[in-house]
């Protein structure tokens, strides 16, 4: 669906007004547009700000329903299909994640206010898997320097040295 | 365990920081196993077994289909199980501690819900405590973890850090004097979500409130405790300053509420949960600004725990009707108010 105002941009948002016959009328906006609207009038902002939050998910959703309808999305772990998930707002298993990610961080997005990277703890195995990583890539890296300007001898060091991370040893 | 004897929990028996108008804090941590369907579609007994093995005989382990109906419901009365847990879980157990300050939830919406609570604004200390079991969990089993997404939760809400910091606060002070509308919708403005506890709608009974963060992405841990104990701080102050005002400006008005209150719990032979949550959250009031020396804020809690509907079952050792309970209600209310 698109934006009603700038008849642009995708709309991810429905307003709820009043027109002049008295009926509620629903205007879709886009998210330029809906943050526009709300700043228009300071008083409500805040009201404003409640709304997103609240009607988002339910709204969000109603949208990926619509456009989801002829791709069937599928999770292959536990076979969660992304219409099952619009149902419940809850996935199935871990890998739900990987199968609907790109319907899934729009509405993270939205209910997480625009975040969608984590930035706190991270487990200490994956922790030390990253450590170990980023040092292998940083051996390589010498290794490959070293191997162009000919020095084996110390090249094979290193070398070793990357094999026996690759192993699992945390030993020097 | 004589967790479904009547008795506060250590996190409202002891006191802790700004007691005066913050009852407790606690912070919930959300996990999930790598490689298992999230309970919520489908329950397995043996994880619970495999997370329940991590745990030393400190913790006491309950299975929902192995205990009955009344001490499910005396569990939520005490905030240790949630009603999801106690309606809806069939394989779910839960992880008690003595103290009662840690309640590590399995087969809830997610596997593991772990939650730590502490008596008082002690964000800081129910994290570490937190970290420390979630750690411990995580040496024996592997996660469900994503770099960009974080924890892997079953909701898109709790998914990230999973962690929930929360606080129950009573703001009779705020509440009096019509302030809470325009304090609730200020905290709301910094990403803060306000929920009144024991009633419905903005305005709950007992003025007690709890408040909570809502972003759990994007933000680390320490950056959304220390973001919720500042905002606390404000709550806290400003409450403070409602309190001094009533004080000063209507001391004889609030005086005769507060006394009218006591003078109908020490009295009522049949009381609702609504009417009572009221009146002691009036009673809390007058305890905290020094008209009552021989109560304790201890009373309070015992109080407001000991008047639910299962604890007044399992006092009475048999089910009632609704005029009963409050009859039972009643008589229980005068007996731990009028006991020294
Ligand atoms: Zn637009
Ligand atoms: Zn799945």
């Amino acid at each position: 669906m698109i934006c009603q105002r700038c008849g642009e941009n995708k709309a991810v948002i429905a307003l709820q007004q009043l027109n002049e016959a008295g009926k509620v009328e629903s205007l879709y906006l886009c998210e330029n547009c809906a943050a526009n609207e709300a700043l228009s009038s300071e008083k409500d902002l805040v009201k404003a700000m409640d709304t997103f939050s609240e009607v988002a998910l339910d709204f969000l959703t109603l949208l990926q329903k619509e456009e989801n309808v002829q791709k069937k999305v599928v999770c292959g772990n536990c076979q969660l299909s992304f219409d099952e998930f619009l149902q419940t707002n809850r996935v199935g298993c871990s890998e739900c994640y990987s199968a609907f990610e790109e319907q899934l961080v729009p509405i993270i997005g939205r209910v997480q206010n625009g975040y969608t990277k984590h930035v706190g703890k991270v487990p200490a195995e994956v922790e030390r898997a990253e450590g170990v990583q980023n040092e292998i890539s940083h051996l390589q890296e010498k290794l490959a320097l070293l191997v162009k300007n000919e020095e084996f001898e110390e090249a094979a060091i290193i070398r070793d040295e990357i094999r026996a991370l690759k192993a699992g040893g945390e030993d020097k | 365990m004589n967790v479904f004897e009547p008795r506060l929990s250590s996190w409202l028996e002891n006191a802790g920081d700004d007691d005066d108008v913050v009852l407790s804090s606690r912070i919930r941590l959300a996990r999930n196993l790598k490689d298992e369907k999230f309970p919520i579609y489908e329950q397995k007994e043996e994880i619970v077994d495999q997370i329940a093995e991590v745990f030393d005989d400190s913790f006491s382990l309950f299975k929902m289909n192995q205990i009955s109906l009344l001490e499910k419901a005396l569990l939520v009365e005490k905030h240790l199980i949630s009603p999801y847990m106690m309606n809806k879980s069939e394989y779910g157990a839960v992880l008690l501690n003595e103290e009662e300050n840690v309640s590590i939830m399995l087969n809830e919406e997610d596997h593991l819900r772990i939650q730590c609570m502490t008596p008082g604004l002690r964000l800081f200390d129910a994290l570490e405590a937190a970290l420390q079991i979630d750690g411990y969990v995580e040496e024996k089993l592997t996660y469900a973890f994503d770099k960009q997404f974080g924890y892997l939760t079953s909701c898109l809400t709790n998914v990230g850090t999973g962690m929930r910091a929360s606080v129950m606060v009573h703001l009779p002070g705020l509440v009096t004097t019509k302030r809470i509308k325009s304090v609730i919708e200020a905290i709301r403005s910094l990403g803060f979500v306000v929920r009144g506890i024991y009633g419905e709608g903005s305005m709950p009974a007992s003025s007690i409130f709890q408040v909570s963060n809502q972003v759990t992405l994007g933000k680390t841990e320490t950056e959304i405790v220390e973001d919720l104990t500042q905002v606390m701080e404000q709550i806290i102050m400003q409450e403070r300053v409602a309190r001094t005002t009533l004080k000063q400006k209507f001391h004889i008005a609030l005086e005769d509420r507060v006394f009218r209150s006591y003078g109908l719990l020490m009295n009522c032979r049949i009381i609702s949960m609504k009417e009572a949550a009221d009146a002691i959250s009036d009673i809390r009031l007058g305890v905290e600004l020094g008209f009552f020396e021989h109560i304790s804020r201890q009373k309070m809690n015992e109080l407001v725990l000991f008047s639910q509907p299962a604890f007044l079952r399992k006092e009475a050792g048999r089910d009632m009707d609704e005029l009963e309970e409050k009859v039972i209600r009643a008589k229980v209310i005068r007996e731990i108010l009028g006991d020294k």
